[in-house]
């Protein structure tokens, strides 16, 4: 299986593969995401992500483990009484007693996880296919009497025997699963791997398939998307792709790239973002760093010459989506590599008019400056600086 | 199979907002750059004025190795398409040079006012001025991903006619989903026969997939970031691109990947850009496991749940108890850390005890804590 070929042909159907199905998003930010060692969400904290998460407009929040017992239950059961417009779905794993669990706290949906590689099922449960195949079926059946609807999950399902896989799937099916979650647990795929695997999943297993893509490659979000293009109809996200080790596929990353990437507008109100993603950061002890794609809070700041003299003509030379739009702002900054475009844009904020010939004057001087301090310039400085210029001269 | 490395740090990582490194850091980071084994990298942007010059300059002086090898690391510099800005360039006694321009419609007319034909010359003059010079001549194309695929490879073509080694296609915007950019690179690889080379940015988080596929598409060079810094989201982070390359498709490019996390840690104190804790290959807890079912599984055999060694990148293993912590966990670390075997009981006693203890305090546990909540099961227990 790996390594895989690298300058193998791809087919024609792969190349060219728009997304023409619907899309549904089950946020895993309060399961995966908090299962994150060292992160842990009071339950209060829980709530509130659960609220924002229906804000935003998800479809599905999975919302923890009521196996845990004790406070995770309490939380969950709490998430369940707000009653948001969005399915509330618990995570088991693929034992009677853990659904029974999840029926004490009122969810409608469940997942019932087991792992599907033989590495998983020599090494980590000790046990055999067939007990895994039987492990599945008794979990579903059981869940399905109690009208829950079963999303089932094959974890490690990218190191699998795809023969094995597809006999899992189909005995899921038999036993009346809803969907299938096709685990990248390691994430050890690319997008062409993964859309091989999920494409002859979705073709021969005849479950609805949700993909869920770890980022220890850095691929997590394009996995997903890949998977999309092969058919696949669910995606597992995280906020701030908060998860396990390098963690999963972000929500917020996903969604953006559905949109600006894939043409796929899901109505999200996608001006909430930054908030959430604030608001996880925090209850999550993980900040978010400024280059984070779509939230970070330096990717609308200017300070360049060269985007900044595109912005500030027509900002669609170099903006894909507005700001706005994610709950941010656009701003200049005067650095090392600002040329003339930058410096007269903050100086117009501040109601002055340079030269071109004062301009010429004024970006080394400032560009010195950065370098010696080490660091952008305040607005005050640019303006200091130049009203010492215009006295001078 | 051959593909070229280069890093881009000192230049468009510099370009990141508020990050400047100072001379003396910017040697720094090219000599671990080139002491793990990357053969060449992007120093600066002579055009910007004289300390620029002098770092690249202090760079080039530096004569430094790539690896344990003879070879000597190449120094590129950057420069916009006009023969002032090659100029600086080759007085800083660079390697070669990257000439860029923008080729997309959106920026000749929205930003440079401008023809298709403009940019031609401009590229054209460029390039006659580095030859001058006799530099190493990489020509960049800017938002290549959303030009006129026509156009892009016709500028290409010329390139390489006028004696370019190699040109660079940017996704400077980070719009292109993968497959889109194999399509692309599949394109440009028939039409032209020098390397191509793969500049992508993160913006919608598919930097890393976008250059692998580049790669299967035929393209064979790489310019990328240590960490990833770089404009707005970053660049493809140039460990991702290499162990995915050794991992995932077994090509080893002979970096020492076991130098990445002292290197990236420099410049992440250089930029004051912290290396996020849960960054893909380099950081800090991507080895760290709580959960139940995961660390059960780690302990009973680390493939389970790790695409590879912690040592490989020189990282550790570490179990955290805490809030997803399981009875399997405890008993492993109260026996192999304290000394103390713990009965199936006792250790499902002390999980309820750690959970809430957990979910109180929002953290796992400090192993005092465990060793106070442990006596008191033991003591209700007597």
């Amino acid at each position: 299986m790996i390594p895989f070929k690298l300058d193998e042909g791809l087919p024609e159907d792969m190349l060219n593969s728009p997304i023409r199905h619907s899309v549904y998003i089950d946020d895993t930010t309060l399961r995966d995401g908090e299962q994150t060692a060292g992160v842990v969400f009071a339950n209060e904290e829980k709530i509130h992500i659960a609220r924002l998460l229906a804000m935003l407009g998800v479809h599905q929040i999975e919302v923890g483990i009521p196996a845990m017992g004790g406070d995770e239950k309490e939380a969950i059961k709490a998430i369940v009484r707000l009653e948001l417009p969005t399915s509330i779905l618990a995570w088991n794993r693929a034992v009677v007693d853990d659904v029974r669990h999840s029926l004490d706290c009122g969810v409608d949906a469940v997942a019932l996880s087991i792992s599907v590689s033989d590495i998983h099922i020599q090494h980590k449960l000790r046990s055999t296919r067939q007990q895994v195949l039987d492990a599945v079926q008794r979990s579903t059946e059981f869940a399905k009497r109690h009208s829950l609807y079963v999303s089932v999950n094959a974890e490690d399902a990218s190191r699998a025997d795809p023969e094995f896989l597809l006999e899992f799937a189909r005995a899921a099916k038999e036993a009346g699963a809803d969907r299938l979650r096709y685990c990248d647990t390691v994430g050890v795929l690319d997008p062409v791997e993964t859309y091989k695997r999920v494409k002859l999943l979705v073709d021969e297993a005849g479950l609805p398939v949700e993909m869920h893509t770890h980022n220890d490659f850095g691929m997590a979000v394009a996995n997903a998307l890949a998977g999309l293009k092969a058919g696949a109809t669910y995606v597992n996200t995280t906020v701030n792709g908060l998860g396990e080790r390098a963690g999963n596929a972000s929500l917020e990353e996903l969604v953006m790239a559905l949109q600006y990437c894939e043409g796929i507008c899901l109505g999200f109100r996608t001006s909430l973002m930054r908030e959430l993603s604030e608001y996880v950061a925090l209850a999550s002890g993980r900040p978010l760093p400024p280059s984070k794609p779509v939230v970070g809070s330096n990717l609308f700041i200017y300070e360049s010459e060269g985007r900044a003299s595109g912005v500030v003509r027509d900002p669609a030379t170099y903006e894909v989506f507005l700001p706005g739009e994610v709950g941010l702002s656009r701003r200049f900054n005067v650095g090392k590599y600002s040329g003339p475009s930058v410096v007269a844009q903050k100086l117009r904020e501040y109601g002055f008019h340079p030269t071109e010939a004062e301009l010429r004057q004024l970006v080394p001087m400032l560009r010195s400056r950065a370098i010696a301090l080490k660091r952008s310039l305040f607005d005050q400085e640019v303006v200091e600086e130049y009203r010492r210029l215009s006295h001078t001269n | 199979m051959d593909i070229h490395l280069m890093d881009i740090t000192l230049r468009d990582g510099e370009q990141a907002v508020g990050v400047i490194f100072s001379r003396w850091e910017k040697l720094q980071i090219a000599s671990h750059l080139a002491h793990m084994g990357i053969p060449s990298l992007e120093a600066g942007f002579p055009a910007l004025g004289p300390e620029e010059q002098d770092a690249v300059r202090s760079i080039v002086n530096a004569h430094l190795q790539v690896g344990g090898s003879q070879i000597p690391l190449e120094v590129y510099a950057f420069a916009r398409a006009r023969r002032e800005d090659v100029r600086d360039a080759a007085q800083c006694g660079v390697h070669g040079v990257v000439i860029s321009i923008s080729t997309s419609d959106t920026h000749i007319e929205r930003k440079f006012r401008q023809t298709r034909a403009w940019v031609l010359e401009r590229m054209e003059e460029a390039v006659d001025e580095a030859k001058r010079h006799g530099l190493s001549i990489i020509v960049s194309a800017e938002d290549a991903s959303r030009s006129d695929l026509g156009f892009l490879t016709g500028y290409y073509r010329r390139a390489e006619a006028l004696g370019a080694q190699m040109v660079r296609y940017c996704d400077s915007l980070g719009v292109n989903d993968p497959f889109t950019t194999y399509r692309h690179i599949q394109q440009i690889c028939q039409a032209v026969s020098i390397p191509v080379q793969l500049h992508m940015h993160n913006d919608f988080g598919m930097a890393t997939a976008n250059v692998l596929l580049g790669l299967r598409a035929g393209a064979r060079a790489v310019a990328a970031s240590l960490g990833g810094l770089g404009e707005r989201t970053g660049n493809s982070p140039l460990e991702e691109v290499v162990m995915a390359l050794k991992h995932l498709y077994g090509v080893d490019l002979g970096v020492d990947t076991t130098r990445f996390r002292e290197a990236a840690e420099y410049i992440a104190k250089a930029s004051q850009r912290a290396i996020p804790v849960w960054k893909a290959i380099i950081g800090s807890s991507i080895f760290a496991h709580e959960s139940g079912i995961h660390a059960d599984g780690i302990l009973k055999h680390p493939h389970t749940y790790e695409a590879f060694s912690p040592e490989e990148v020189n990282l550790e293993r570490q179990i955290v108890i805490g809030k997803h912590s399981g009875t399997h966990a405890l008993i492993h670390k109260f026996s192999t850390e304290f000394g103390i075997p713990l009965d199936g009981e006792t250790a499902g006693r002390l999980l309820e005890r750690v959970r809430a203890a957990a979910v109180e305090l929002k953290r796992p546990l400090f192993d005092k804590e465990l060793m106070l909540l442990y006596r008191a099961v033991i003591h209700r227990t007597v």
